[in-house]
């Protein structure tokens, strides 16, 4: 339960983190709100939400698999 | 061991002997068509530059680096600042067919570099070694083969040439296509570059691309990659379970090895001190001999 807690919680960091990346981009592309500084930043800031979802992920992965295989 | 010597040879004559023949011709292929990227490349990029020059040769060294350690994407990095900058000059060179051709050789060259770089985890032997060897000895160290063996190679050559030719003008097609997709003289949405961000339309074309291709990159290697890593078998996955735990454990590990080592030392010093102290006491030169007079 614990595992599919922690996996659960990285892929909302995974979905969280592609939403700023769609922010940046709509930061660079909408000709209305053009903002190319504040793109740069919430994409550095979007890679480490990703970094830090996607090792959650592989964690809570690995430790299932380790799991299931134990007698 | 015997099995390592046998797979792994040192000597150059024994090695020259146990190489795959194919494997050094496809890497010898691949280290030429790097060369004549290079060349082009050292011909024509940052042409205008004011640090021209140390540009150039800061390009030769990453690529000479990417061979041995590195991945191509530091290349790429480089030629999208060269497009950053002089993208302008690239489009007055040639036009269309000079776009077209700068494009090819770019995926060219990492695609090279990468096919190198495979060949080369299979295949550790030197080629550039071998190649020199050839051309001292005139060729008489080369092997000969049976005609069937010949018509083997040639075959997978010629197949693996074809897939590589036909890899090179999709990926060329998508790429122009992608950079269609930005026009170089204005925007799609019709945004005034130089006033809003003063850029010009070819560098906000380049950041453009780059986080269109940077968030479908992100989105494939999510997927493929997580799919993938479900499989691992069990072992594996310990494996990296400890490895996590080892690096978030590392600075207290160290902490406390640090700390142990310190005491060592100084129990250490400690003793040597006091035996030094009891030599110093017992030795001949301090001892007082009383005499007969």
């Amino acid at each position: 339960m614990f595992l599919l807690i922690r996996e659960v919680a990285g892929w909302l960091l995974v979905l969280a983190a592609l939403y700023l990346v769609s922010v940046g981009i709509d930061y660079v592309s909408n000709p209305e709100d053009a903002r190319i500084v504040e793109a740069g930043v919430v994409m550095l800031a979007a890679m480490g939400i990703l970094r830090a979802g996607i090792l959650l992920v592989r964690i809570s992965t690995a430790a299932r698999i380790c799991d299931r295989e134990q007698p | 061991m015997s099995n390592y010597t046998q797979s792994k040879p040192h000597s150059t004559d024994d090695s020259v002997t146990a190489a795959r023949p194919e494997l050094q011709i496809m890497k010898a292929a691949n280290l030429l068509l790097i060369m004549f990227c290079g060349w082009f490349f050292l011909t024509f990029l940052y042409t205008g530059a004011v640090l021209n020059l140390s540009l150039k040769f800061f390009f030769l060294a990453i690529l000479v680096l990417t061979l041995r350690r590195w991945t191509g994407a530091l290349l790429l990095a480089l030629l999208q600042v060269h497009l950053f900058f002089l993208e302008p000059r690239v489009a007055d060179f040639g036009g269309a067919i000079g776009e077209f051709v700068w494009v090819m050789t770019t995926v060219l060259l990492i695609m090279a570099v990468s096919r190198f770089r495979t060949l080369q985890e299979k295949d550790e032997h030197s080629t550039v070694r071998r190649l020199l060897s050839s051309v001292i000895s005139g060729g008489t160290n080369a092997h000969e083969y049976d005609a069937s063996v010949i018509r083997r190679h040639t075959a997978a050559a010629v197949v693996t040439s074809g897939r590589s030719a036909l890899l090179l003008v999709g990926c060329c097609l998508v790429a122009l296509n992608l950079m269609s997709l930005v026009p170089a003289d204005r925007t799609i949405t019709g945004l005034n570059t130089v006033s809003e961000f003063r850029l010009r339309p070819s560098g906000y074309r380049i950041i453009m691309s780059g986080l269109l291709l940077y968030s479908v990159f992100v989105v494939s290697w999510l997927f493929i990659n997580e799919g993938v890593w479900r499989r691992l078998s069990s072992s594996q996955a310990g494996i990296y379970l400890r490895s996590v735990l080892l690096r978030w454990m590392h600075r207290d590990l160290r902490m406390l090895t640090k700390r142990r080592l310190k005491q060592r030392r100084r129990t250490a010093r400690h003793r040597e001190r006091s035996v030094t102290e009891t030599t110093t006491y017992d030795s001949p030169e301090t001892r007082h001999v009383p005499t007969d007079s």
